[in-house]
């Protein structure tokens, strides 16, 4: 999921609001993750690779 | 301002030499040959880490972007265009044909040179312009480099790849350099005459000259008696030097322009006599504290690049591509191939 300019305001009010409160924040990233990460199929679950250039990409 | 406008129908190389009959001694060659090696081994050791700032997989939906932080760490709401220079730096890796270059006419390169272009076209806004700071900046700077970019890339690699459609889309960002400018930053007032003169010597329309020649006029009306381009008021070696790269560039590609070589002429001149090596790499001395120099449009005749300039830099005393941590490294390294590009050529017609 890409960030979006509607996406960051949204995320910047919770944490002007309830966001300043810890357990409301546990409870966002408990949701999130189900959603964003344990959630989705296998092909699309997030990677946590570098991607930096490997020259082999050129063969 | 009587203008001599005309289309060098020849051009195919942006940084190609088009300052007629050179003389040079053996020396002045030997050096020149030396330091284009320099030059070239900042310039490829840059481009392994502009790939990785590239979005290189074909099935993602930011396919060509060159902005890490919006597409990989997603830090950012929108693409920084200036990054999208980097299918300009690519396309003079996969054209140099220097023994070592192991991107030399790869066609997986050509492949990610047209995806940073297809990326670019595709995030304009409706009016052609492009943003770097800010969503719906229409920034004349990002939008003059990122078009010259563009442009310089289909004019090197306009035998590899078919660009008719992608040239037709670039016509609102065309019209838009057109029709604004920025007087107060001469750099960017040179980069959009560059992507202007480009784009006309490649499409050849009566609209893309009435373009060209009006950003050209606007141009040279900026420069002073000693062919300097002041920036915020004063002078900036650094800046000068990339006012000077870029004019030349254009000049290249528009063949003979009496009024843009005497600016560059007189400009050389007076960077001769202010870059020296006790007092003229000094970043303090300049207007915007500028630390780096871009080499391509000083070179001259003359041995100043090979025997002041590049040593100065081999010294530490400006920055290199390689030291820099930040989109700009894309430019100053293009312009580093550029750099030793000319000075190869000026050592072949010795």
């Amino acid at each position: 999921m890409l960030m979006t300019t509607s996406k960051l305001i949204v995320l910047r009010l919770f944490n002007a609001t309830f966001g300043r409160f810890a357990v409301m924040n546990e409870g966002l990233r408990w949701i999130l993750v189900r959603l964003l990460i344990k959630g989705r199929s296998k092909r699309k679950a997030y990677n946590a690779s570098a991607r930096f250039f490997d020259i082999r990409e050129l063969d | 301002m009587g203008a001599l406008f005309r289309i060098n129908k020849n051009a195919t190389l942006p940084g190609a030499l088009n300052s007629g009959a050179l003389v040079l001694g053996a020396e002045a060659i030997g050096v020149m040959t030396n330091n284009h090696q320099f030059l070239l081994d900042e310039a490829l050791n840059t481009v392994p880490r502009v790939f990785g700032l590239c979005d290189r997989e074909p099935a993602s939906r930011t396919h060509g972007c060159c902005d890490r932080a919006y597409w990989h760490y997603r830090q950012t709401d929108f693409a920084n265009a200036r990054f999208q220079e980097s299918g300009l730096l690519f396309a003079h890796a996969f054209v140099d044909t220097s023994p070592g270059n192991q991107f030399s006419g790869k066609p997986r390169l050509l492949d990610w040179i047209e995806a940073v272009w297809s990326f670019w076209l595709d995030r304009r806004s409706r009016d052609g312009t492009v943003a770097e700071a800010y969503p719906n900046e229409r920034s004349f700077c990002a939008t003059a480099f990122t078009a010259a970019g563009f442009i310089q890339t289909v004019l090197l690699l306009r035998e590899a790849r078919d660009w008719t459609r992608s040239l037709g889309r670039v016509r609102t960002t065309m019209q838009w350099l057109a029709k604004h400018q920025n007087p107060e930053v001469p750099n960017q007032m040179a980069g959009a005459y560059l992507a202007l003169a480009g784009y006309h010597a490649l499409v050849g329309s009566a609209e893309s000259q009435t373009w060209a020649q009006q950003k050209r006029d606007a141009i040279v009306a900026l420069a002073d008696d000693d062919g300097i381009f002041n920036e915020y008021g004063g002078f900036d070696s650094g800046y000068q030097s990339l006012t000077m790269s870029t004019l030349a560039s254009a000049h290249d590609i528009t063949g003979e322009d009496e009024d843009i070589a005497a600016i560059l002429d007189r400009a050389n001149a007076t960077m001769r006599d202010r870059l020296t090596t006790d007092k003229g790499f000094e970043p303090a001395a300049n207007s915007r504290q500028t630390q780096y120099l871009y080499p391509s449009g000083l070179i001259g005749d003359d041995a100043f690049v090979p025997e002041t300039v590049i040593p100065e830099i081999e010294r530490g005393a400006t920055l290199r591509p390689s030291w820099m941590d930040d989109r700009y490294c894309i430019a100053l390294a293009t312009d580093y191939f550029r750099a030793a590009q000319r000075l190869q050529e000026l050592a072949g017609t010795g």
